[in-house]
């Protein structure tokens, strides 16, 4: 069904009633209101904030924006050149050290012995070179 | 104590004006028009003294409208006077596309829907307890001059949605048009009379159920 609001319903059980409302206010209070309100306003402008001049915002903007630039230059400098050498005592202090595997020395150590020429291609060597063999077991 | 209403001024009114303003304010406020009141608001020496009678012109219509939401006169009191205070800031930027009346009643509704909101979240009431709560407070209330009749309307206004009860109020105690409520609240006019058509069909029930 489509309604028709055109019309405003009445409320026919107050149609004698008027529609009066029930609220009442203190004695003289709408005598004393513009004056609260103007209390609160005097108030309110003894109060209020200056606004800050925009010459003021402009150097606070570049003050923010140089220390911007300063801090994020100054940044990347360290980044690149370092002031201070990696050593040994700084690796075993941050516990690198401590974190390599002892055979994976001895591995790398029995590869680097495999690779080691065997002694007849020593001699072969020294004879091609005509040097002194005697003389070098001498000298060791 | 009452100061008398030239106090609103910044000091610098003319003579005049105090004898205008005491003129109007013992008994015809409303010689001016709001425009005229908002051209001599331009002035910055008469401001005040245009404040004063924009407040004395207006402060009756706006009080009851806040009342009949909030119920109660301290917190009634309370917001009235922030919608004023809210109004005082913001007439410089008013462009006089709405009427200063409607703009006035805007500031009151959403400052008085946003004390309840604040009353609920200090409470932690949800919607229904705090209607339930100013629907009690209308029998404790001393500021109360109603009949058995009157009260049993009240009553059964609260128990609407808040912002049916706007309507309901603006449109039956004010006897607001519609496209001045429309401006006011933001809603088109279809919806403002269903809104009204709905609310005075539940009125009705809870009077014939009560």
């Amino acid at each position: 069904m489509e309604h028709n609001y055109d019309k405003d319903p009445e409320l026919p059980e107050f149609a004698n009633a008027g529609k009066q409302h029930p609220f009442t206010v203190p004695e003289g209070y709408f005598e004393r209101l513009p004056d609260t309100i103007s209390d609160k306003l005097q108030h309110q402008k003894g109060h209020r904030r200056q606004p800050v001049p925009r010459f003021v915002l402009a150097a606070a903007c570049l003050a923010i924006a140089l220390f911007l630039v300063f801090h994020f230059s100054h940044t990347s400098e360290v980044a690149t050149t370092p002031d201070f050498e990696i050593t040994p005592e700084h690796l075993s202090a941050a516990g690198y050290v401590s974190e390599i595997d002892e055979n994976m020395l001895v591995e790398a150590i029995s590869a680097d012995a495999l690779a080691t020429p065997d002694s007849s291609a020593i001699q072969d060597y020294l004879i091609d070179q005509k040097i002194d063999i005697s003389l070098i077991i001498k000298e060791l | 104590m009452s100061k008398k209403p030239n106090q609103l001024s910044n000091g610098k009114q003319t003579d005049s004006d105090e004898k205008a303003v005491a003129a109007r304010s013992s008994s015809a406020d409303h010689t001016y028009t709001d425009l005229e009141l908002l051209e001599i608001f331009q002035d910055p020496d008469r401001r005040h003294y245009a404040f004063n009678l924009i407040v004395r012109k207006h402060q009756q219509k706006i009080y009851y409208h806040v009342r009949r939401i909030v119920i109660d006169h301290d917190d009634a009191n309370d917001v009235v006077q922030n919608t004023f205070i809210k109004a005082w800031n913001g007439l410089d930027h008013f462009k006089g596309q709405s009427q200063l009346y409607t703009w006035l009643y805007r500031i009151a509704t959403n400052e008085s829907l946003n004390h309840l909101r604040k009353k609920r979240t200090s409470f932690f009431l949800p919607l229904v307890n705090v209607e339930k709560q100013l629907s009690e407070s209308l029998h404790e209330d001393p500021l109360l001059s109603a009949d058995q009749l009157q009260l049993k309307l009240q009553k059964a206004i609260l128990t609407l949605p808040e912002r049916q009860r706007v309507v309901f109020n603006m449109r039956y105690y004010d006897e607001m048009k519609y496209e001045e409520m429309a401006e006011i609240l933001g809603v088109t006019t279809g919806a403002l009379k269903a809104s009204y058509h709905h609310a005075v069909r539940k009125i009705e029930k809870y009077i014939t159920g009560n």
